[in-house]
């Protein structure tokens, strides 16, 4: 920035001069990693002379001619070299970097007096920057879900031949497990998913005296305590 | 070829900051303020003035891409007809975006394969220059492959056949004329292909809604809204923004459920670190070219131009209200929000299920026949271009002929100071070695592309199966392939 003032004012301070003879000025224009020139367009007289800078760069830069009123391709580099060049007719010449030709266009414009200034872009070629680069919350209100579901208002009863229908409620959504078990042997096993009162009814039981194990799985994993009920099936 | 220029129309080129103004000042005529308030304010002025900065993350829902119906489904084909033409997409509240999209959409279309049921996608070149369609990652015939030189011209179309015939994974079609891909990917023709076969569902992985492309690309805007790009050939195109399918870093609202998440890098030239909240556990299940041997947890994992990884993220265990950010922890200030992921409750009980165990075996690869070493470096002088093996992109030349069936070992050499994506057109390969430490076991199934580091040496073992015929190979910083760090390869049999 510091270096555009200085061009700036070496421009200014060149028309300001424009009607002595001879006092040739140089106007410098720095090639940055921002990859813009700073400044992209300088006013000059006759005989000044420009001299593009590269210092402290880690991007690959140069400057070529881009108007057919100059022919100019300098050596590139990581920095590059500064590169000088004395206009001596006026004129308007454009330059980019080869490796940036987006964005590291400027323009020398020649002339004994000043230019008018020119019209400001469209909004189509004006940068939207990005403003909300604010710390970034990572996680918020995150919760583990470590609390058992609770099974409660159990009952078993017969439903229909040889089969029988388990009620529950569930306190939360979860996997409902209910197994049929006579002395240690198991002799039906069934599931379903259920968030609030369920029901599940097992099929394919012979008469007698049963023990059933209700068990309960929520989402995260955690179990409920798991209950017992008696049905005597005839 | 013809000239590339950036998408517009009528409407965009419309003054919309000035157009914005009148219709606030429209509104403010007919009715008071509490009305508008009240009502639901649809104009863009309004919804402009009502967001906090169009850029704040989090502020929308993550776009799910619309999925394309084959128009036709006889003889066992799924026959797909696609559109490539100019669009409007409203990405920042209250702007509309020109691009270039596959049906005129950014992204694209998602094409559900299936192994086994040949594709042919009808595409219609209704944009003003050339274009053409690879599908990245498929093993295709080298004349349905998209290689730069092959191309529809306006008017045109050309129905590229995919034979479907690898294994499930998650592939994606783009545009590949060369010279100007920076540009085209950049303005939108970028769309996910999800290629899945009965070796996913016997694995009984999350599908339907649970099961999302999440295409991530990094763009910049102009005051009307449209895409700003600034050519840069040494680091690439550097963008202020993420987007996620289209969207300003959006939020996810997911249920206690598992998710499979396919992430997509299709930035032009940014490489991703990506991190689940406080270094939460993601499985990764996937890379490039479909399943890993076994599910390998990350907590956070790398993500170069063109790769793909395939996670599962089991939310079960969080309570509703839970919100986790997916953030980019190799970002600037405002590249770090990637998404962000809300709990909510619903969704009733899983049907499917986390892997534990092998999940596929890798085929034992024949020893290679040849090695080749490729530098990876930028030539400087009179002129800028980037180089392998200090070659520049020749479509007249062919610069490696590997015999059908065979493998090779490449060495891709990068003493450049850029990432080099490098990608290969049609074959699959697998990473041996990385100078710079251990291959990650997530790195370590089948691949089409792998982030060369600078100063380090990749070494890589393509096998050259099933087609013959010309193909290229290149990297994927799109800036850098353009100009013209690509390389031809014939596979002869």
């Amino acid at each position: 920035m510091r270096r555009a003032l200085i061009a700036l004012g070496a421009a200014a301070a060149g028309f300001g001069v424009a009607a002595a003879p001879a006092q040739a000025d140089t106007v410098v224009i720095a090639g940055t990693d921002a990859l813009v020139w700073e400044p992209s367009l300088v006013d000059i007289k006759p005989g000044d002379t420009v001299t593009w800078t590269f210092a402290g760069t880690t991007q690959y830069h140069n400057v070529w001619s881009a108007s057919p009123n100059w022919s100019v391709q300098s050596p590139g580099g990581v920095p590059a070299p500064d590169f000088s060049y004395t206009f001596e007719a006026e004129g308007t010449y454009d330059f980019y970097c080869q490796v940036h030709p987006d964005t590291m266009r400027g323009t020398v414009r020649v002339a004994a007096a000043p230019p008018p200034p020119p019209p400001p872009p469209p909004p189509s070629a004006q940068p939207f920057g990005n403003d909300a680069g604010e710390p970034l919350t990572i996680e918020s209100n995150v919760k583990l879900d470590k609390t058992r579901p609770r099974l409660s208002r159990l009952s078993a009863r017969r439903a229909g031949k040889r089969a029988a229908r388990v009620r529950f409620r569930v306190s939360e959504q979860s996997d409902v497990t209910v197994r049929f078990k006579r002395g240690k042997r198991t002799i039906k096993t069934a599931e379903t998913s259920a968030d609030g009162v369920g029901t599940i009814r097992v099929r394919g039981l012979r008469p007698g005296s049963y023990r059933i194990l209700v068990r309960a799985t929520d989402l995260a994993g955690n179990r409920a305590k798991s209950r017992t009920l008696r049905l005597n099936l005839r | 070829m013809r000239q590339f220029r950036p998408p517009a129309d009528a409407w965009s080129r419309r003054d919309f900051m000035r157009n914005g103004s009148y219709s606030v000042a429209l509104l403010c005529t007919f009715g008071s303020t509490s009305s508008l308030k009240r009502d639901k304010v649809t104009t863009s002025a309004a919804r402009r003035a009502q967001a906090a900065s169009p850029f704040k993350p989090f502020q929308r829902d993550l776009p799910i891409m619309p999925e394309l119906e084959p128009v036709s489904r006889r003889n066992g084909v799924d026959v797909y007809e696609v559109d490539i033409k100019e669009g409007l997409a409203e990405i920042l509240p209250g702007f509309e975006t020109p691009i270039y999209g596959y049906e005129g959409i950014y992204p694209g279309p998602t094409i559900r394969a299936r192994k086994g049921r040949p594709a042919i996608v009808r595409q219609r070149n209704r944009l003003s220059f050339d274009t053409n369609v690879h599908l990245h990652g498929g093993h295709v015939p080298a004349k349905h492959d998209g290689h730069p030189m092959d191309v529809i011209q306006p008017g045109q179309g050309f129905d590229y056949t995919y034979p479907n015939d690898q294994d499930a994974a998650f592939l994606w079609y783009h545009d590949h004329a060369h010279g100007r891909t920076a540009r085209t990917l950049y303005y939108g023709l970028v769309a996910s292909y999800l290629l899945g076969d009965e070796r996913e569902e016997e694995l009984e992985l999350p599908q339907g809604e649970y099961d999302i492309p999440i295409v991530i690309a990094d763009h910049a805007f102009n005051r009307d809204g449209s895409f700003r790009y600034a050519e840069n050939v040494d680091l690439g195109f550097r963008g202020d923004t993420i987007l996620v399918n289209g969207a300003v870093s959006p939020r996810l609202r997911v249920q206690r459920r598992i998710y499979r998440l396919r992430f997509l890098n299709a930035s032009n030239a940014r490489s991703y670190e990506l991190r689940l909240g406080n270094r939460r556990q993601m499985l990764q299940i996937a890379s490039d070219g479909g399943l890993l041997e076994r599910p390998v947890a990350r907590t956070s994992f790398p993500l170069h131009p063109a790769e793909r990884i395939e996670v599962l993220i089991d939310f079960r265990s969080f309570r509703p209200g839970s919100e986790i950010v997916l953030q980019n922890t190799a970002g600037e200030a405002t590249t770090k929000a990637v998404m962000r992921f809300d709990v909510v409750s619903g969704g009733g009980s899983e049907e499917a299920r986390m892997p534990r165990g092998r999940m596929r075996t890798l085929e034992k690869l024949p020893e290679p026949n040849a090695s080749h070493r490729w530098d990876l470096s930028l030539l400087t002088g009179t002129g800028v271009q980037w180089q392998i093996a200090n070659r520049g992109f020749d479509p007249n030349r062919i610069d490696v002929r590997p015999r059908l069936g065979t493998t090779e070992l490449w060495q891709w050499h990068n003493p450049s100071e850029r990432v080099h994506p490098m990608h290969l057109h049609g074959f699959l390969f697998r990473v041996l070695e990385r100078s710079s430490g251990v291959v990650h076991p997530g790195e370590r199934a089948w691949k089409d592309t792998v982030g060369v580091l600078p100063g380090e040496t990749v070494t890589v073992q393509p096998w050259f199966i099933p087609y013959d015929g010309r193909f290229v190979f290149h990297c994927h910083s799109l800036e850098h392939g353009d100009k013209a760090m690509m390389l031809q390869l014939e596979v002869v049999k």
